[in-house]
């Protein structure tokens, strides 16, 4: 049974209600002065509240979506991923993008039905069009589509899956059809599930409105958990003779999703989006790869490099590396590179203010930094929800757009940049004015 | 009372702990078997639950920091915020390139031009490493040409300015003249690269920076890595029309050249995908030591355990062993050779003496990184 079923939780509340009830039945076979009799008292009084507890943590934990599984809770998870220190063997000859899911996309205001995990329906890095595949009777033209996909890293060996990609419904209009769109990368705080950025911070929900408002352009959105084998947190960062996590987001999934999807792979074409953990893992992602992430939005994140007990020793026992980890360090001792950053906070209630200021105050060019400052708000989906949108506005005035195509001769730049589906190549920002 | 305040906290404490105490030693009065006091029970175990559980949102929202108000709580906050930007100040712009000379390469043996050699530096924007190096461009090189950008061929080596070696920047832009003009290799921009950058030859890694320790001085971190694998890229593309495709780069070098040709390929095969280097063991970097006292990154220093327990790569390796000296299995090249799994191809070449020991190796090279017509399919180019 699934640790945030509904199932599971009913039945938790149902044990939580059969203790008290329980209590209340016995309560007048211990109504003695004996001590043995206080003692019971004590006990079955206890026992119900740790069941009541129980039950409270469940619900909350479904809510938060801080652990989706047993296995992300207790650890099993880190079975599925491969790397560095694993056999080789244990890389299995894989596609490098499956889709284990496909479903219509929430629309705005609309209730958020959870997409279950199905077997692989369709892979392929190349020449399988994948969305096509699973059209079937939906109006995606109307509401985009939401694909539950894994990530098998060509570089890393780091395989994921339980991560949602969405595409919007421009994505399937025929003006756009030989259209490349930018996309963003959105990553999870720790501990979270991606399925979170869907249901609680709205990502795809709030771009569609956007869009609609014609506030935004459209984009592509993937949408995966900052921890790449739960519970381990891993900053997002290549661990020394062990797992190349900042590789595989910084290279591995963009391979994958611009060799599985009509994704524009030049300068100005990818950004990264996070929330706490996520929101470093944004900022340093860009700022150690300015070549593939021009953009990063990190709402209520911090800027150096964490090490606890949820994420174990991920420096190679090295002040130094752990240095080269860390957004303020390396403004204060490196030179700034060419991204350009928008990082929240809120002045009551964030323990993340004054860091998010004392960084901000080391950015100088050629990297711009934008601070978006609420004046009460804490670490929690509402106010992220809040900065989300004129995040969104950010990132759009300055991502590349897709280009629709209008009637006219033939030759217009969308065709142009569609004719290469099949050739990824790197950036070059040598040059490039940062915005 | 805050929803954050401790005062919140105690008294949430308080009054579950009274409760409690208050239900045990009233618990007689509530025993009977009557509906009043089932009754009674029931909403004195629902003060407790309640009491307890408030406790514990508010204890875990205080350590989580995550309501930090009523108002955040009931998500009455709506106000949005305010936007402040970054200083601007003390933008300057360094050129990526320097161009400070340039000759033209003769073509071995015939009265035609091979192409040009320019001196120049190179600044590395998010490195900021500067170094002085070498470009060779072919016979017939125009820059920004849309169709067919050029394959780009990395030559790291310490005696690029040499008289005598074959790695020598002159004599390599010759021995590429040669085998171009004789069409056995096809037009290329060859970089040229000291592996020694910042002073210090650290196996082109990223080299953290280090304390001062006794009497030794503080190092800065040198972002070797960064320069090759980020910078020269860049640079290249922007400035020379290179290809930014992995598949139409390789790299090339000598003795510690050599480790980092195969470290940054076997690294970084996003950006290279072809590397010749001469037949060696490649446990370590060469010079002093850049791992920072870690044992980790000592370990993934060593490129034959890289390549015993990293996902195998998509790039091609070759090992030269020279024809003149008595080879060993590791001047073969042999622990990669034996190692190596498809996407990985290992390959060695025999190259005699002769005035020019490197045309087959360029001929590899060449070969390796040359453009498809058409349809670029499985190369990995990121």
């Amino acid at each position: 049974m699934g640790l945030t079923s509904g199932a599971f939780q009913i039945l938790s509340l149902l044990v939580g209600i059969a203790g008290i009830v329980a209590t209340i039945w016995l309560w007048p076979y211990v109504a003695s002065w004996r001590i043995q009799a206080v003692l019971a008292r004590i006990g079955l009084v206890v026992i119900s509240e740790v069941l009541v507890i129980v039950a409270f943590l469940v619900v909350l934990n479904g809510y938060f979506s801080f652990y989706t599984s047993w296995s992300q809770l207790l650890g099993s998870g880190a079975a599925q991923t491969y790397g560095f220190g694993a056999a080789k063997t244990a890389k299995p000859a894989s596609a490098l993008l499956i889709v284990n899911k496909a479903e219509s996309a929430p629309l705005p205001g609309a209730p958020i039905r959870s997409v279950p995990w199905e077997r692989p329906l369709a892979a392929g890095p190349n020449g399988v069009n994948l969305v096509e595949m699973n059209r079937g009777e939906k109006n995606l033209a109307q509401t985009g589509e939401l694909l539950g996909i894994t990530i098998n890293g060509a570089h890393t060996g780091i395989s994921v899956g339980g991560d949602y990609l969405y595409l919007p419904p421009q994505y399937f209009q025929p003006a756009y059809a030989h259209a490349k769109f930018p996309a963003v990368l959105v990553l999870t705080g720790y501990p979270a599930s991606p399925w979170g950025l869907i249901d609680r911070l709205k990502v795809p929900g709030t771009s569609a409105a956007l869009v609609a408002q014609n506030k935004i352009k459209p984009a592509v959105y993937v949408m995966m958990n900052s921890s790449v084998a739960m519970p381990r947190d891993f900053e997002c960062t290549n661990v020394p003779a062990s797992l190349q996590v900042e590789t595989f987001f910084a290279q591995d999934v963009p391979l994958a999703i611009e060799r599985g999807f009509r994704v524009e792979s030049g300068p100005g074409s990818w950004a990264a989006l996070g929330y706490s953990t996520g929101g470093l893992c944004a900022v340093k992602l860009a700022m150690l790869n300015p070549g593939q992430f021009d953009y990063a939005v990190s709402l209520a994140g911090y800027y150096t490099a964490v090490q606890d007990r949820t994420t174990g020793s991920l420096y190679g026992n090295s002040a130094g590396y752990r240095n080269l980890n860390s957004p303020v360090w390396r403004l204060a001792n490196l030179p700034a590179p060419p991204v350009s950053v928008y990082v929240t906070s809120s002045r009551v209630g964030e323990n993340t203010y004054k860091g998010t200021l004392a960084f901000m105050r080391l950015i100088r060019p050629p990297m711009r930094g934008y601070a978006l400052i609420l004046q009460q708000g804490g670490h929690n989906f509402g106010s992220w929800g809040r900065e989300l949108p004129p995040s969104l506005i950010w990132l759009s005035q300055r991502l590349q757009s897709a280009l629709p195509q209008v009637s006219g001769p033939p030759g217009t730049s969308a065709q142009r940049s569609a004719a290469t589906t099949a050739d990824h190549h790197r950036h070059s920002k040598s040059g490039k004015p940062t915005r | 009372m805050g929803l954050t305040s401790p005062a919140l906290l105690y008294l949430l404490a308080l009054c579950a702990l009274g409760l409690l105490l208050a239900i045990i030693i009233d618990w007689r009065a509530m025993a009977g078997r009557n509906a009043r006091s089932v009754v009674h029970r029931a909403v004195s175990l629902a003060g407790l639950q309640f009491f307890v559980l408030a406790f514990i949102f508010v204890a875990v929202n205080r350590s989580g920091e995550f309501y930090s108000s009523w108002s955040d709580l009931l998500g009455l906050e709506k106000a949005s915020g305010s936007v402040v930007a970054s200083s601007n100040a003390g933008a300057s712009r360094v050129q990526p390139v320097v161009v400070t000379s340039k000759t033209a390469v003769p073509v071995p043996g015939s009265k035609a031009t091979g192409g040009v050699l320019q001196t120049v530096t190179f600044n590395g924007q998010t490195s900021g490493v500067s170094v002085g190096g070498h470009v060779f461009l072919p016979a017939g090189y125009r820059p920004g040409s849309p169709v067919g950008r050029y394959p780009v061929l990395l030559e790291i080596s310490n005696n690029l300015t040499s008289t005598s070696s074959p790695y020598a920047a002159a004599r390599f832009a010759e021995t590429a003249a040669r085998q171009i003009a004789s069409g056995q290799l096809k037009p290329l921009i060859i970089v040229m690269v000291p592996a020694t950058v910042a002073g210090v030859d650290q196996g082109c890694l990223d080299a953290p920076a280090r304390p001062a320790v006794g009497s030794s001085p503080p190092e800065p971190a040198i972002l070797a890595a960064t320069f090759f694998t980020q910078d020269l890229p860049a640079i290249a593309e922007s400035q020379y029309g290179a290809s930014n495709n992995s598949a139409n780069w390789g790299l090339l070098g000598d003795s510690s050249g050599g480790y980092c040709a195969l470290q940054l390929a076997m690294t970084h095969s996003w950006v290279f995908s072809a590397a010749a280097a001469p037949g060696g063991a490649y446990t370590q970097p060469p010079g002093p030591v850049v791992d920072a006292g870690s044992p980790q990154l000592k370990r993934q220093d060593n490129l034959q355990w890289l390549l015993r327990n990293q996902p195998m790569q998509p790039v091609s390796l070759l090992f030269t062993r020279s024809a003149t000296t008595s080879g060993t299995s590791a001047a073969a090249g042999q622990p990669f050779s034996a190692t190596a799994t498809r996407p990985t191809q290992v390959s060695t070449l025999t190259i005699g003496g002769g005035g020019w020991p490197f045309a087959p190796v360029l001929d590899w090279i060449g070969a390796a990184i040359a453009p498809r017509t058409g349809h670029v399919p499985a190369a990995m180019t990121r």
